[in-house]
């Protein structure tokens, strides 16, 4: 311990030799006492990385990790606020739903008059406004309900509805080392802001071009494109091609046919919806994946060890790409983007139709739909393959249809399509088509009874409207707009007339739209445009809250009842959402504890490395100050006595 | 006459010879305290005998034949190999610990503090986006981390040029030193002339002069016929007899494109093999330690910067922006984007796509753009050409200036522009189909610079933290805080410019790499050290004065003084009594 310099055997000993030792050894114990001291008053071992580096990169790691950890903990602390104050906002809306549901309970039947239902419709007018404000309930700046829209008030009241502007995306946020958590509730999960879709048939299946972005393929096995290599074997000559880095269909063609030199031409098939090689000069052709790579597979060129004979090519499987906002609206084959679509969205003023002519992408038929500022938004749907059109605004009605043309219905957007089906008409009344029957009488006085039980669709309607009236009334959809066409072919001097058979007791005629009766339909020469009634509106708090405001109003028993059973659906639902987020908030709360847990922890295992033993670095420092104090004395003693002293 | 003159010749050979004797001791007591001072002994030796009586012979007296200066040379060649040792790692522990100190690990002022500091506000970003304070933290900590390894990077600088002055210092102490050594060869060779040896305090003085050279420079000596040294660097001599080659130093970039000092011989330029000494070591220290950690900094700070700028050049911030000017310029808006080293990039630019979006005056989309930049053999996209893709984007005009850089600005006025990534099926970022375009260029980023001595937040945030991109701002997405995310994982997430180590992975290490280093040329000085002074020991024991044996030696010689003067006196009275015979 006291000095670094080793023992020597020598047979003289010198005078510098004993200084010199004895110097060395006074230095050598001053500092590592020092060391000793400075541990001691910091309390810790480790003062630099080079005190003990394997250790002290532990510490490191230790320290980067516990600053993480209290970074997550702000973060679930803000998630655990975030949640809270969702919770309380839930609880209110809760409250102002149940007051709801009673003024419901209590305007049906004799105990209550028509003006009491009025004041009781004035009630749920401010309810609806109370509800706006809780729904509009901001946490640290953010709207709660708002989704990723943070700054935007989510629910607005516009032209007598609420006008959900929020977003469906959820906020996240990062937990620990390896996991996000996603903890937002949007105004749509809570309050029901927005529409279901229209949901149509149309697969709108693009075409596949060099700009498609492999990402955006589905791959024959629907698995996406799975980046390696492929191997092309020409004649007697395999290539190697790397498609790693490829990131359109462009460069896997340009790949190909660069790593073979330009023996093989990449292309589209001439289906669009997939790839095709050809050899020149003609040779035999064979693709096979690499190793236990995939990508000549999802390509769909993997000949599975089958050789092309020379002069054939290889023609790829459909490899299925998905619609996205870049696609261009030239790889949208067979459909009508000329005609255009109307949509109207009843609480909104009337818009132009909207036509695509200008459009480049699909990016841009949406920003044009959007665009429109009539409370209808479009976007992708999940599955890649047409496009969701949804109703923002609580209380409207949204219709999209023809422009003369098939444009909606090529689109899958179409809300009135010969497979409607009967039971989602009137927002879920449905029509009552059992015993039920219509009778129209054409501009010549002909007379036809049509019986529409067992209808589903609204193509079972118009062939049993063809099939009892077909001699001189014929039924079909509108090309403009929405509904049921009648038209008249009798070629009388009266007006056409539909109108409903009393045989169950429901308006019938009124509910498919076709009474003549009823206020939207038109009657003009001799073609009847009926009514749209498969309109959509958002299905949420607010539309049904209007909905019983109006029902009061209209003093309308048996609608107040059944948007009261509504109501209490709502209330349940919000009681549901709020117990989610209620569990949503144990759970960060647990998550916290563990987080605290693991802080501490971690401090305690930082501490464990880094501080010293106090007992030992003391016994430590006791000893190296007995060295010390030893060689002083030994040094001074040594170095007083000589020969000379006894030399008389 | 001839016995008795004959005798007193003897006494009086004997009182010469323990009068020089009593010098030599008393010469080696006075020097007892003298570092480098070889002690001497006389060598005595009968003189020569003749005949007293017929056929009985006996010695004349006595005479020194040498004053011998007892040294071993095996000692004092491993003493200045040794000496030469630990002043090399001397050098190198003193760097590495000032390279230590300059990083203050372990510390709550440390850059790994700072930069976890920095991820942990884009953490806070990310959930809360639209918060302006939010921002400023961001833009604060930004700022902190990028001061502290600016200053950190200069530290290092320092340190490397303050070696680098040394390194000459010491060059040129060496050179001074070999010129002396030539010269006091001359005075030894002219002194001793023909008696080896005799020129003690010459020598002594000499060899005190190697141990400084060879301290500086690693050397070995042969002694020559005639008392001189020739004193060697690896296998070229720098001092013959009285030739001095010199030595003197140059700064040379070698064949990996480093510069580095080379320490030549002044005559031939040649260049000495340095394998220790002080001068080897501050070399060492310079181009081994503090070098390797510079490079290691500036390499670690352009993946910061680059890993950030990657991931901030591709979303939107709460301004609108109509203008953007890259940060960096290209030598050749023709030459492909494929290979920095041929454009003058600092990175290579990556195959893929990214979107640009006009944004009306209103706030909405207008129309977004897929930009494909391609790297592809055999056709790869130029500046040039990825600014003529820009520039065919309606609603955006876009050129490369004279001096290389790129421009990208709305053409309509009241429009906006706002970069993003095409998505995937989940709604997320498509970073697989990514290039890195915009951030190899500096188009939208965050930091400025490409190393260690000029990152810094770019000057546009100062005072505008609107300007930060935590997400999609302009697709409308003020609560997406997934940019501020991604930047934020970066701590924890492998970083492909570092081969899937993470940042704070990878600076720790760079930190653990000094501390190993550290703790190891310590271990290596103390070492040597340690086998110095067990040699200074070792030499000590040989050529060291013991005062106690030369007060003995003055006893003996003492006494033979006293019997000689005696012995004199006995053969005065027999000279009286021959005399008295005779009268």
């Amino acid at each position: 311990m006291a000095s670094s310099v080793r023992p020597i055997a020598t047979p003289r000993v010198t005078m510098l030799m004993q200084s010199n030792l004895l110097m060395s050894s006074i230095n050598s114990t001053s500092s590592e006492l020092l060391t000793a001291q400075s541990q001691l008053s910091s309390g810790l071992r480790i003062l630099r990385p080079s005190d003990d580096p394997a250790d002290a990169t532990v510490v490191m790691s230790l320290d980067n990790q516990l600053e993480r950890q209290n970074s997550y903990l702000d973060s679930i602390q803000y998630v655990g606020d975030y949640l809270s104050s969702a919770d309380s906002a839930l609880q209110q809306a809760t409250d102002l739903v149940n007051e709801a549901y009673s003024l419901a309970l209590v305007s049906v039947g004799d105990t209550i008059d028509d003006s009491g239902r009025e004041a009781n419709a004035i009630m749920i007018d401010s309810i609806i406004d109370q509800l706006v404000e809780v729904a509009n309930q901001s946490n640290y700046g953010a709207y709660i309900f708002g989704g990723l829209n943070a700054t935007e008030q989510p629910f607005t009241f516009d032209g007598g509805g609420v006008m959900y502007e929020g977003n469906t995306g959820d906020r996240v946020t990062r937990i620990n080392d390896d996991n996000l958590t996603y903890f937002s509730i949007d105004g749509d999960e809570a309050f029901g802001g927005l529409s279901g879709q229209v949901v149509g048939i149309a697969d709108i299946n693009p075409d596949l071009t060099s700009d498609t972005l492999l990402a955006d393929v589905n791959g024959t096995v629907d698995r996406g494109i799975r980046k390696g290599s492929l191997s092309i074997q020409v004649g007697t000559d395999t290539y190697v091609v790397d498609l790693t880095n490829a990131v359109t269909v462009g460069d896997v063609t340009s790949l190909i046919n660069d790593a073979t030199g330009g023996t093989v031409n990449a292309y589209i098939n001439a289906a669009n919806n997939g790839l095709e090689l050809d050899a020149t000069p003609a040779a035999t052709l064979k693709v096979d994946d690499i190793g236990s790579g995939t990508v000549a597979s999802d390509l769909g060129i993997n000949t599975n060890g089958a050789t092309i004979p020379a002069g054939t090519d290889i023609v790829g499987q459909d490899i299925d790409a998905r619609l996205t906002s870049q696609t261009s609206v030239s790889a949208l084959a067979g459909i009508d983007l000329t005609s255009g679509i109307v949509i109207e969205n009843s609480l909104m003023p009337d818009i132009n139709p909207i036509t695509f002519d200008s459009c480049d992408t699909v990016g841009d038929m949406i920003n044009l739909i959007n665009g429109a500022n009539i409370g209808v938004r479009a976007e992708i749907n999940d599955t890649g393959d047409g496009i969701d059109i949804l109703n923002q605004l609580s209380g409207s009605n949204m219709t999209i249809g023809e422009n003369g043309g098939t444009t909606a219905e090529d689109l899958g957007i179409r809300s009135f399509t010969n497979s409607s089906l009967l039971s989602e008409f009137n927002n879920g009344v449905g029509v009552a088509v059992t015993d039920g029957a219509i009778s129209i009488v054409d501009s010549a006085g002909n007379s036809y009874s049509v019986d529409l039980t067992d209808s589903v669709t609204v193509q079972d309607v118009i062939d049993k409207i063809n099939a009892s009236a077909g001699a001189t009334v014929t039924a079909s959809l509108a090309t403009t707009g929405n509904g049921f066409v009648l038209t008249d072919t009798s070629g009388g001097a009266g007006t056409m007339s539909v109108a409903t058979e009393s045989e169950n007791g429901y308006d019938v005629a009124l509910q498919l739209g076709i009474s003549t009766l009823g206020s939207d339909v038109t009657v003009t020469g001799n073609v009847m445009q009926g009514e749209d009634v498969n309109t959509v509106k958002p299905s949420g708090i607010f539309s049904d809250l209007m909905a019983l405001r109006d029902a009061m109003l209209a003093n309308d028993d048996a609608e107040i009842t059944r948007i009261g059973e509504m109501i209490a659906d709502d209330r349940d639902q919000l009681i549901n959402m709020n117990g989610i987020v209620g569990s949503m908030n144990k759970s960060i709360e647990q998550r916290q504890t563990y987080m605290e847990d693991n802080i501490l922890a971690t401090e305690t295992l930082r501490s464990d490395i880094r501080d010293i033993d106090f007992t030992e670095a003391i016994t430590r420092y006791e000893n190296l100050y007995t060295a010390l104090q030893a060689n002083l004395m030994a040094g001074s003693s040594q170095s007083q006595i000589s020969l000379l002293d006894f030399l008389g | 006459m001839a016995l008795i003159n004959g005798s007193l010749q003897i006494g009086g050979t004997a009182l010469a010879v323990s009068q020089a004797a009593l010098s030599v001791t008393g010469n080696n007591i006075a020097n007892s305290a003298t570092e480098g001072y070889s002690r001497q002994v006389p060598q005595l030796t009968p003189t020569q005998s003749y005949e007293v009586l017929p056929g009985q012979y006996t010695g004349t007296g006595v005479a020194i034949y040498d004053i011998t200066r007892i040294t071993d040379e095996a000692i004092n060649s491993r003493l200045r190999s040794a000496a030469g040792d630990s002043a090399s790692y001397l050098i190198q522990q003193q760097t590495m610990s000032r390279v230590e100190s300059a990083f203050n690990e372990l510390t709550e002022d440390d850059v790994s503090t700072r930069l976890n500091d920095f991820f942990s506000a884009w953490s806070q970003l990310q959930i809360q986006p639209q918060d302006v304070a939010s921002r400023n933290v961001v833009l604060q900590n930004a700022d902190s981390v990028t001061n502290v390894i600016r200053e950190l990077r200069s530290n290092l600088s320092d340190i490397h040029d303050d070696l680098n002055s040394q390194v000459k210092a010491a060059v040129s102490q060496a050179d001074v030193l070999a010129k002396e050594i030539a010269a006091i060869n001359g005075d030894i060779v002219a002194t001793e002339a023909g008696r080896t040896g005799s020129a003690a305090a010459l020598r002594d003085q000499r060899d005190d002069m190697l141990l400084q050279l060879n301290e500086l420079v690693n050397i070995t000596t042969q002694e020559q016929a005639g008392g001189s040294v020739t004193v060697y660097v690896g296998n070229e001599p720098l001092v013959q007899f009285t030739d001095c080659r010199g030595l003197s130093y140059r700064d040379v970039t070698n064949s990996e494109g480093e510069k580095v000092t080379e320490v030549i011989f002044e005559s031939n330029s040649g260049v000495a093999d340095l394998a220790s000494g002080k001068i080897s070591g501050l070399i060492t220290a310079r181009d081994e330690l503090v070098d390797s950690v510079i490079s290691d900094m500036d390499s670690w700070a352009q993946s910061l910067i680059y890993e950030v700028n990657n991931l901030h050049s591709v979303g939107s911030s709460m301004e609108e922006v109509t203008e953007f000017i890259s940060d960096y310029n290209v030598d050749d808006p023709t030459a492909s984007l494929a290979s920095s080293s041929s454009n003058g990039l600092n990175w290579d630019v990556t195959n893929g796509v990214f979107n640009i979006n006009v944004i009306n005056s209103s706030g909405e989309i207008d129309h977004t753009e897929t930009i494909k930049v391609n790297i592809n053999s055999p056709s790869s996209d130029s500046l040039n050409s990825v600014a003529a893709k820009l520039d065919a984007v309606d609603g955006v005009s876009s050129y490369v200036d004279a001096a290389g850089y790129l421009h990208i600005e709305a053409s309509s006025s009241g429009d906006s522009i706002a970069f993003s990534l095409p998505t995937d099926s989940e709604d997320e970022r498509n970073y697989d189909s990514a290039t890195n375009f915009l951030a190899v260029i500096g188009i939208n980023t965050f930091f400025s610079g490409d190393n260690a001595s000029d990152i810094s937040l770019k000057e546009d945030f100062y005072n505008h933290p609107e300007k930060v991109v935590a997400g999609d701002w302009a697709l409308g997405l003020t609560g997406d805080g997934s940019i501020a995310s991604k930047i934020a994982s970066l701590a924890t997430e492998g970083a492909s410019s570092l081969n899937g180590i993470s940042l704070s992975d990878n600076f720790s290490s760079i930190v653990a790499d000094i501390a190993s280093n550290t703790a190891r040329v310590e271990d290596n000085y103390s070492a040597a050290e340690a086998v110095l002074e067990t040699l200074k020991l070792e030499q000590q024991g040989v050529s060291g004065v013991s005062v106690d044996e030369e007060a003995m030696n003055m006893i003996v010689f003492q006494r033979a003084y006293q019997g000689a003067a005696k012995y004199i006196g006995v053969i005065d009275e027999l000279l009286d009594e021959v005399i008295g015979l005779i009268s």
